[in-house]
């Protein structure tokens, strides 16, 4: 058992450092690894996963959200729609056949790598970009916000485009955050990076923050069911919790087309998995 | 009497400061849920170590499932390592749904 809880240990730090790097949870490297390499109950890893993700998401989110990285308009708005998608999730697992899902977000996702991969993030593509007319529901919400890059030491204000997307877009992550029990934050970065046009930082730190949220939720049920190993669950809150310690150090001081690198490679590994899933091969990794 | 007088009037300074800097630390929200976020974290770590010491000393066995919060008060009143690690994993959850 000693040996189960501190390999557990050195793959929640992993988590953490990936999860708050690249905007995810973690959940998604978690469960895999507890099932099939811990041989650890379906359940119970999904309940230890989403302690994982809260602790990772929170360890993150405190300094990004002291860092003014985090968007905290922008999360509340489309936290709502990952909620309804998470509730819809449960419904959309029982209509649609999981082959039709998981083929639809394995090109989804691709597409997004490639696109992050096209498409550079230069200091001028983080700039305010005055001539066009801000959206009125943008303008509304004040979801435009500003930053500072340790990168090159700018202050960039940035505008947010296309927020009825973004909203659409979230709540598909909400759904498939449900039927996975991950934080969705895969589909959360390249949605507000390339739909909504947030600078990566910020997409990463925003989804960093909405994840624990949505993660809080379903987690205390899980709890209640009796289904959190309390064990399992410390080693992974101690594991994420020195990850994020290093992996919010490493994201305030990288360059974003970086960042936006190691994330295309992250989806492109994902769809790929996602599809193959589809497709029945490899048994199914995810 | 000059001294008194300019010792009031500092100390009234320093108190329009303070209220000032509480004013405007909790006007900030990002330094508020900054506070609430990593007071959790450093609040579940230490009763998640807290249990593993009582497991260590007591030889109490370490819990396996979750206890409904309703007797959670009793195990923590018993001192039993569950009891903590259950607290631990309570406030870590509990803490991100706060913020």
């Amino acid at each position: 058992m000693v040996e189960v809880l501190l390999l557990l240990a050195v793959a929640a730090f992993l988590a953490g450092l990936a999860g708050s790097y690249l905007g995810i949870g973690g959940g998604i490297f978690l469960i895999p690894f507890m099932t099939l390499a811990l041989q650890i109950d379906i359940k119970v890893a999904i309940a230890t996963s989403l302690i994982g993700v809260i602790a990772t998401s929170s360890g993150a989110a405190s300094v990004y959200v002291r860092d003014h990285l985090t968007n905290l308009r922008l999360a509340m708005f489309l936290e709502v729609a990952t909620t309804l998608g998470a509730i819809a999730g449960a419904v959309v697992g029982i209509l649609v056949p999981n082959v039709y899902l998981f083929l639809t977000f394995g090109v989804v996702v691709l597409y997004a790598a490639a696109s992050m991969v096209r498409v550079a993030e230069t200091a001028k593509d983080r700039a305010y970009r005055g001539g066009d007319e801000e959206r009125p529901l943008v303008k509304r919400l004040n979801l435009s916000s500003v930053y500072f890059d340790q990168e090159d030491q700018g202050v960039y204000r940035y505008r947010v485009e296309r927020p009825g997307a973004g909203f659409g877009v979230s709540a598909a992550a909400g759904v498939f955050s449900g039927l996975l029990g991950v934080g969705g934050g895969f589909i959360k970065v390249p949605a507000m990076n390339i739909l909504m046009r947030v600078p990566m930082k910020a997409a990463v730190a925003t989804s960093n923050f909405m994840i624990g949220v949505t993660a809080a939720a379903s987690a205390f049920i899980y709890y209640s069911q009796g289904l959190v190993n309390p064990q399992l669950a410390a080693m992974v809150i101690v594991g994420a919790f020195t990850g994020t310690n290093l992996g919010t150090r490493l994201l305030v001081r990288s360059k974003a087309a970086n960042v936006r690198f190691l994330f295309s490679i992250f989806l492109a590994g994902l769809g790929i998995a996602m599809a193959a899933r589809a497709l029945g091969l490899f048994g199914g990794v995810l | 009497m000059i001294t008194a007088r300019a010792g009031l009037r500092l100390v009234q300074h320093r108190i329009a400061a303070l209220r000032r800097a509480v004013l405007t630390e909790v006007e900030d929200l990002n330094r508020l849920i900054y506070h609430i976020l990593r007071g959790g974290v450093i609040v579940s770590v230490a009763f998640l170590l807290f249990g593993f010491i009582l497991a260590g000393v007591t030889g109490h066995p370490l819990p396996d499932k979750s206890i409904p919060p309703r007797l959670l008060g009793a195990e923590l009143i018993g001192f039993t390592p569950a009891g903590y690690l259950n607290l631990g994993v309570l406030v870590r959850s509990e803490t991100a749904r706060t913020s």
